[in-house]
């Protein structure tokens, strides 16, 4: 699926959306100021403070490496999205929700109208039936961690007789502690020690009470949200050590904090850029960190949001489940298998091999990789000529297109805007959107595109958005090649920015040549690792990363560790008040 | 009983959860319906409770995506006694509890999908990008709460229940996205399985103990201790974190408020129904069986208004947008796609229609359902609309808005509304505010006031009053 405009433009189909002549016309030649970014495009003029790479405050810098010029954000409290609940819970459990408690355990859903889920879990209110819900859970959760208690070192020999019992304030404190991600305080050890003796059918059942107690430090909003408070410093307010274990480890891994976190975050390291990087490098080692970049760029270029009922089966009859498994396993296993080797993030736009199971290859029109090399069934395969890098992957084709169709229109804002970090206008309150009557003459899809730029309100916009789908017409709304479209030979050439292209390949190296697709991803990365929608503010980290990006030869790994160890990552405004959501300014 | 189609491991844990164990304690069965036992409440002329209060109202929002057919909606006379057209044919027996506005529209901003939803439901629609949160223009949220909770914020503490959601077709990328709470940040979760929907309504009502308890959450007690402590957290961190925060665990606290409610202060004298689950029902994705579910949800949904568990409902038949495939009236394309490249056709006719005979089946069910001198659906009126009224074209014009039920007698029911400058006029939103007053809670204005991006106060203050009875 795809964002707003995206599928303002996905449902107006191809010929619907007219905007006014002035579209773009301030920018035209100025390239660089899409997205409002230019600053971070080569990185000169802002890299210039040192503050990007060597952890030591550089000239121009303030303490603990935050640029003079820094302009911190508000923090908000992040609701943990349905995945993270059920990760946390394994973690410290050793429990998984789905598989294990045999019921579902259904949560109140993640907020996904924003690119990255952080974002949304940042302003998501739980509405009657959530609070519900993760009662249900707790409850469900509880009641299988005492029905088998050896499976928890807090409980073995621990029998409950009152609220003093030592084993019980260790177990409320140990657990506690692991799923609040802090330290407990001596009236929240109180307060729920006391449920050990509150009262039942009209005198107390201390162990029954201790179940209660464990279950309700997971119903805790202390559990469920990752509330923010901070800490003064100067006049800037900093992330406390145990917010930043909690911040690193949901960012990095998706899931709670480990006990060397905690420890660290206890032993005050987590309050400085060197400490944040250095548990940052030693969560990039850890396999969990590409899930996560899996998981990143999957919200990134919508792949995660496309689903086997959002295609046509009569326009696809080859389209299933399995194909898009396979889609996304070969997507999963492309990231990873960069990130694990360190390469240059310019290759996930001009790679020559991907991965892919013998199906796979087949669908493709591949000779299958060899077998000793796979895992989970794919191995490495050379692209040929007609594939090139990530964004032709069927994953990222079909994810990009309507159910029934390719558009180079969804394809030319997804480039523009999620490649690009480039902004597609929206179309303006008085556009007439109403679909004109179709002639009943056969065209091509280039031709319908052609006629809607002779009308200039359209053509404004078009000429910039179409060339840069038109070039991937060649893959069908599933990403499968083909050599014409309704019989109508396919014609993928045009012209962006005076660039010209004559074949997906063009675009693959426009893009990957080009400095705003790696200031792109580097600023995608801030933005999901802070749960924010970035602001002007921003401009100097985002100059600042995409420098360190550029000293690391695109690293993904450098750029992570740059982004947590960021001001606009470890510090907010002293205020965290904001303005409320449909509050009167 | 598996009711879900995916596979489920470690059987040995199955019974673990409190509301798998009331439900089994409840046993199964076919559809057994609960005796809306309000009659013993009732005074001796049934029309009000016995301590002098009026009946209760109850109000819901009827919700699909695609718009509709005027050809085939619109009725060609006015008054009453009308002709049923196409579409609405599935209420023919029942014209008489159906009010019928057409002729009026809303005040556009912006064509889209997401920003027609706001409009229809909470005539409130914000592409403000200065909002933390929001970002930029696509983020399309709306500020005012939809008119179900507005009605549900009017009535809460009273039932306990302050809203039930249930949706039904949950294909289509906004599903759930129907009702939500002041600031367009908290959005009702549409329960889309029916035995959740059981569970959801009837697990802190029946509270069978376990004979040993170990599975949490069946003590009353202990329950209420847990409570407690939760709500103790969450006020403590209000005084910590920031004024958006803050608000956010209000609306946190006002959940387990009503749990509380739950375990604290509420009796029933309504029959826990059997678990509505029939061996053959499987589908709870909606695309095979989804005029069973509906039927299913409708039958749960009119006991838990019967019974007084809440008097507020939001029903998403489908979402936004919605994509579902109605191969039951032969169209194989999913709704969105069909609908922009068919949107006036025979098959768009066909869709509106099968989609309101499971609207007609919920009306039903609520009309059999005995109160005082008459059924629950006297008492009740339900808002049918739809975020377009031409979505194929996306736009308001002539509006679909559907009312069923006659709101304790508050509504001229039987009517068909026509404006008398269709077309010309942004009375739309009148018309919800008109049935909201009708289930009586005294709303001075509905809408947003100072429309964002140069768009006019869409905020309305005047009923129509031809409706009003």
């Amino acid at each position: 699926m795809v964002g707003g405009v995206s599928k303002t433009l996905a449902a107006a189909g191809l010929l619907t959306l007219c905007v006014g002549p002035g579209c773009y016309s301030g920018l035209d030649g100025d390239a660089s100021s899409i997205g409002g970014e230019s600053a971070g495009a080569d990185g000169a003029d802002d890299g210039a403070d040192g503050g990007a790479d060597g952890g030591d405050d550089g000239a121009g810098d303030g303490p603990d490496g935050v640029p003079d010029d820094f302009e911190p954000s508000p923090g908000s409290m992040r609701r943990l999205t349905a995945a993270q609940y059920r990760n946390s819970i394994r973690d410290v459990f050793g429990l998984d929700i789905e598989e294990d408690l045999g019921v579902p355990v259904d949560l109140d859903l993640d907020e996904e109208s924003a690119m990255f889920r952080s974002i949304g879990a940042s302003y998501v209110g739980t509405s009657p039936s959530g609070v519900e819900k993760y009662r249900d859970a707790a409850f469900a959760i509880a009641t299988a961690v005492f029905a088998d208690p050896d499976s928890q070192p807090w409980l073995v020999g621990c029998v409950a007789t009152s609220a003093d019992d030592a084993c019980v304030r260790d177990a409320i404190v140990t657990v506690g502690t692991r799923l609040w991600r802090r330290p407990l305080d001596a009236d929240e050890v109180d307060r729920y020690a006391a449920l050990v003796d509150a009262p039942f059918e009209g005198g107390v059942d201390p162990q029954l009470g201790f179940r209660y107690a464990i279950a309700a430090l997971i119903e805790s909003p202390n559990f469920v949200y990752l509330p923010i408070v901070g800490e003064d410093v100067g006049n800037l307010r900093r992330y406390t050590g145990f917010e930043m274990a909690s911040r690193l480890s949901y960012t990095l891994w998706n899931t709670t904090p480990d006990d060397a976190l905690l420890e660290s975050a206890a032993a005050g390291e987590l309050v400085s850029r060197e400490g944040v990087e250095d548990q940052a490098r030693r969560m990039l080692e850890d396999e969990r960190a590409a899930d996560v970049l899996v998981r990143f760029f999957g919200e990134a270029w919508n792949v995660d949001r496309i689903a086997v009922e959002l295609k046509n089966p009569e326009a696809f009859p080859g389209w299933d489940q399995a194909l898009l498994d396979s889609f996304q396993t070969e997507f999963a296993l492309v990231l990873r298998d960069h990130f694990e080797g360190d390469a240059d993030a310019r290759s996930l736009f001009d790679a020559s091999t991907t991965w892919a199971s013998p199906e796979l290859a087949q669908w493709y029109g591949l000779t299958p990789g060899d077998p000793a090399a796979a895992q989970d069934g794919f191995s490495p395969v050379e692209l040929g000529e007609q594939r090139h890098g990530l964004l032709t992957t069927g994953a990222v084709l079909a994810a990009n297109s309507p159910s029934d169709r390719s558009s180079p229109v969804v394809r030319g804002v997804f480039v523009l805007e999620r490649l690009l970090c480039g902004e597609a206008p929206p179309p303006p309150p008085d556009v007439d959107d109403v679909l004109p009557e179709d002639d009943g003459e056969p065209k091509s899809t280039r031709q319908k595109l052609e006629e809607h730029r002779e009308n200039p309100s359209c053509a404004s916009c078009h000429a910039l958005i179409d060339p840069l789908g038109l070039v991937l017409e060649h893959y069908d709304g599933i990403g499968q090649w083909r050599e014409d479209e309704n019989g109508f030979e396919i014609d993928p050439s045009g012209e962006y920015e005076g660039t010209t292209f004559e074949a997906a390949e063009d675009l693959a190296a426009f893009l990957a040549d080009d400095p705003r697709a790696m200031t792109c991803i580097a600023r995608h990365a801030l933005s999901y690792a802070t749960g924010r929608v970035l602001g002007t503010q921003d401009a100097p980290a985002i100059a600042e990363l995409a420098t360190t990006f550029t000293d690391s030869d695109y690293q993904m790994r450098e750029l992570m560790v740059a982004v947590t160890t960021n001001a606009a990552f470890r510090y907010m405004t002293p205020d965290p008040a904001t303005r409320i959501k449909g509050e009167q300014p | 009983m598996n009711h879900r189609a995916k596979p489920r491991h470690s059987v040995q844990r199955q019974s673990l959860s409190r509301r798998t164990f009331l439900r089994g304690a409840y046993g199964t069965g076919a559809v057994c319906l609960g005796l809306p036992l309000l009659d013993i409440m009732l005074g001796d002329h049934g029309d009000a409770l016995a301590q002098g209060e009026a009946l209760p109202k109850r109000f819901g929002i009827w919700y699909w995506g695609g718009g509709i057919v005027h050809s085939a909606w619109v009725p060609t006379t006015t008054g009453y006694g009308w002709e049923v057209p196409y579409c609405l044919q599935p209420f023919t027996d029942m014209q008489d509890y159906v009010t019928l506005v057409t002729g009026t529209n809303h005040r556009n901003s912006s064509p889209g999908h997401i920003p027609a939803r706001g409009i229809a439901l909470s005539n409130s629609h914000d592409p403000d990008t200065s909002i933390e949160g929001v970002g930029t223009w696509r983020g399309q949220k709306h500020p005012e709460p939809s008119a179900d909770v507005l009605v549900a914020d009017h009535v809460s503490g009273q039932t306990p229940f302050s809203s039930v959601e249930v949706g039904i077709c949950r294909t289509g990328p906004y599903k759930s996205n129907s009702s939500w709470h002041a600031g367009g940040t908290t959005f009702n979760n549409h329960e889309e399985v029916p035995t959740e929907l059981y569970d959801r309504l009837f697990s802190d009502l029946g509270q069978i103990p376990d004979p040993d308890y170990s599975v949490l959450g069946t003590s009353r007690d202990l329950s209420k201790s847990m409570l407690d402590v939760v709500m103790e957290d969450a006020k403590k961190l209000q005084g910590k974190v920031g004024a958006r925060d803050k608000a956010r665990l209000e609306q946190h606290l006002e959940g387990l408020r009503e749990i509380e409610l739950r375990l604290e202060d509420f009796t029933t004298s309504c029959e826990v129904p059997g678990v509505p689950m029939p061996a053959n029902y499987q589908d709870n994705s909606s695309e095979e069986q989804k005029q069973q579910k509906s039927e299913l949800m409708s039958d749960l949904l009119a006991v838990a208004m019967a019974c007084d568990l809440s008097r507020v409902f939001s029903y998403e038949w489908s979402a936004t947008q919605s994509t579902t495939h109605y191969w039951e009236v032969g169209v194989f394309q999913e709704h969105h796609e069909y609908n922009h490249q068919n949107p006036q056709g025979q098959g768009m006719m066909d869709i509106t229609q099968f989609i309101m005979a499971n609207f007609a089946y919920l009306a039903d069910a609520l009309r059999q359902m005995p109160e005082g001198a008459g059924n629950v659906l006297d008492n009740t009126l339900i808002v049918g609309t739809s975020e377009h009224a031409v979505s194929g074209a996306h736009n308001y014009t002539d509006h679909p808005l559907i009312m069923v039920g006659r709101a304790g007698g508050a509504i001229n029911a039987g009517l068909h509304y026509r404006h008398p400058d269709p077309g010309n006029n942004f009375d739309c939103p009148k018309a919800m505010l008109t049935a909201i007053r009708a289930v009586g809670v005294p709303l001075e204005s509905y809408g947003q006031v100072g429309g964002p991006g140069g768009v006019a106060d869409r905020v309305v203050t005047d009923s129509i009053s031809e409706l009003e009875a």
